[in-house]
């Protein structure tokens, strides 16, 4: 959970809910909650992760239900993309393995933030003038040959 | 002053504009957006060449700092022997900042055509993009990306029949703050841990395994393709003089409708909130940052300073990234934000 907009509200309301803090896990094993740092995303805050899925614009009561449906056995959509996988699955990602489930890389427009500007634009008609993809590149002229290359650094020493 | 036509006098919708189609994230779509045309047209021209036509273009680095990019790439030595590479800082770590992870969602083949052209250009035959781990939904849009343009012959050995061979990684961070720094990143991408080295040298003649290597956030790789399809002139008929070009600015915080606003360098914070739907109602202005919390706060009185890299410094801040944060009054202005 990011900390700006009502963050910390949902934070407390989640931690008040499982009945644990920072960096702490619930007794049966199925929780960690954890404050994070700024996830890239604060047009969508506050935001919430799980298993590194996001969650967006999440106030106090929709972080609360989202957590009650993961201890119901549902498994909640997240607001981008694939569904939840185990935090297992995430790190062999991360690992840099392919995520074979289909559909992963999430179908869908991107969300009303992302597209705030370029949808401004489209309504009142904008777009830049004067673009014309055939503009030629300019030609230079080939250099004259380098110059003897000055003495060589030794190697750096790392 | 109508939103209106703040909209049409400030907004540029460049890198953005693809984004409003759905699927452009698949490799089809965007080639019939003109999607890997620009590489088509780079291949027509020599590596200095492109060098030159985006050192006329006047672009700046969009990671924070503003360095020029054909410059930057013109210091990659030519004819050393050495093996050169391109590493895409895709970290996104600069709390408030949030641009690229969007931008990589909704258009990742732009960065990977902005990734061919500059290799080609800087005579690179690898390079790496390295995102935070923090947003795997992005990683897996771009992992997809590579892996079509590898089956469409545009990534691999010996593209588009033109004799040039190119492989691209990418890696997933694992989540700290400094990894964005790029000397700590490429310790990072080098499997050790990152820390900022000290510099000189430079990543460009003793970059990734100490050779040289040029380091570039996605947003200025992925106004490449662009600025080839539509010129150095067309490109700086938008921003400033000394910033030119269309820039993404993200707008967080008490505005009605937070978001991602491509917009010409050296718009206001005023013609920002005009665009984001005004303050929340009962809301006023009081401190905000225009590049990340790491930029010097700056209050109502700069309303009407031009964002551009000049305008942002002469107030007493930076520009940074862009990423424009609205406090709420009354709130110590960086709460809820880490502090490392
Ligand atoms: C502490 C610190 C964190 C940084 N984080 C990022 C980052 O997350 N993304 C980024 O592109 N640049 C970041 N930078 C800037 C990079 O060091 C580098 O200047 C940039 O990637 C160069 O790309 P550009 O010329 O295209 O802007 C950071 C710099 C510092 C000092
Ligand atoms: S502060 Fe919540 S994502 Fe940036």
């Amino acid at each position: 959970m990011c900390g700006v907009l009502g963050g910390d509200k949902a934070y407390e309301a989640v931690s008040e809910h499982l009945g644990v803090g920072h960096d702490e896990t619930t007794e049966d094993g199925k929780f960690t909650l954890e404050h994070a740092e700024c996830l890239a995303a604060c047009d969508y805050a506050p935001v919430m992760t799980i298993n590194y899925e996001f969650y967006d614009q999440v106030d106090a009561d929709a972080a609360v239900d989202i957590v009650r449906r993961l201890q119901s056995g549902t498994s909640p959509l997240p607001s981008r993309g694939a569904r939840l996988c185990t935090f297992k699955q995430i790190e062999m990602q991360l690992a840099g393995f392919q995520d074979d489930r289909p559909s992963t890389t999430g179908e869908g427009p991107a969300g009303t933030p992302t597209l705030a500007g370029v949808r401004l634009a489209d309504s009142v008609g904008v777009s830049v003038p004067g673009y014309d993809p055939n503009t030629p590149i300019p030609a230079v002229r080939p250099k004259d040959p380098p110059p003897a290359p000055a003495k060589k650094n030794e190697k750096g020493a790392k | 002053m109508s939103a209106i036509s703040v909209a049409q006098d400030v907004l540029t919708p460049v890198l953005t504009k693809r984004w409003l189609t759905s699927d452009a994230w698949t490799i089809d779509t965007y080639e019939l957006l003109d999607g890997y045309r620009g590489l088509r047209k780079a291949f027509t021209a020599t590596p200095d060449e492109l060098i030159q036509l985006v050192k006329d273009s006047g672009l700046r680095g969009r990671g924070g700092a503003g360095f020029p990019t054909g410059l930057k790439w013109s210091f990659i030595p030519q004819g050393d022997g050495k093996p050169h590479y391109l590493v895409v800082n895709a970290d996104e770590g600069e709390p408030g900042t949030c641009k690229d992870v969007p931008l990589m969602m909704a258009d990742p083949h732009s960065l990977i055509e902005g990734i061919i052209i500059t290799c080609y250009a800087i005579r690179s035959n690898f390079a790496a993009i390295y995102i935070r781990g923090e947003v795997v939904h992005a990683i897996r849009r771009v992992q997809n990306a590579v892996r079509e343009a590898y089956a469409k012959g545009y990534l691999g050995k010996n593209i588009l029949g033109k004799g040039f061979d190119l492989d691209v990684v990418v890696h997933a961070g694992a989540g700290a703050y400094i990894c964005g720094e790029e000397t700590a990143l490429l310790d990072s991408l080098e499997g050790y841990r990152g820390q900022p080295r000290l510099k000189p040298p430079f990543p460009a003649t003793n970059g990734l395994y100490s050779s040289p290597t040029v380091v570039n956030n996605v947003e200025t790789i992925a106004s490449v393709p662009f600025i080839v399809l539509g010129g150095a002139d067309w490109w700086k008929s938008m921003g400033t003089e000394k910033s030119p070009g269309p820039k993404i600015y993200s707008i967080s915080g008490r505005v009605n409708r937070p978001g991602q606003y491509e917009c010409g360098l050296g718009t206001t914070l005023r013609q920002l909130i005009e665009l984001a739907g005004g303050m929340k109602e009962g809301h006023q202005l009081k401190f905000w940052t225009p590049g990340g919390s790491s930029t010097p706060m700056l209050t109502a009185e700069h309303l009407d300073v031009p964002l551009d890299f000049e305008g942002a410094a002469a107030a007493g801040s930076m520009l940074g990234t862009t990423a424009v944060m609205l406090q709420r009054p009354g709130r110590p202005g960086l709460r809820g934000l880490p502090v490392h």
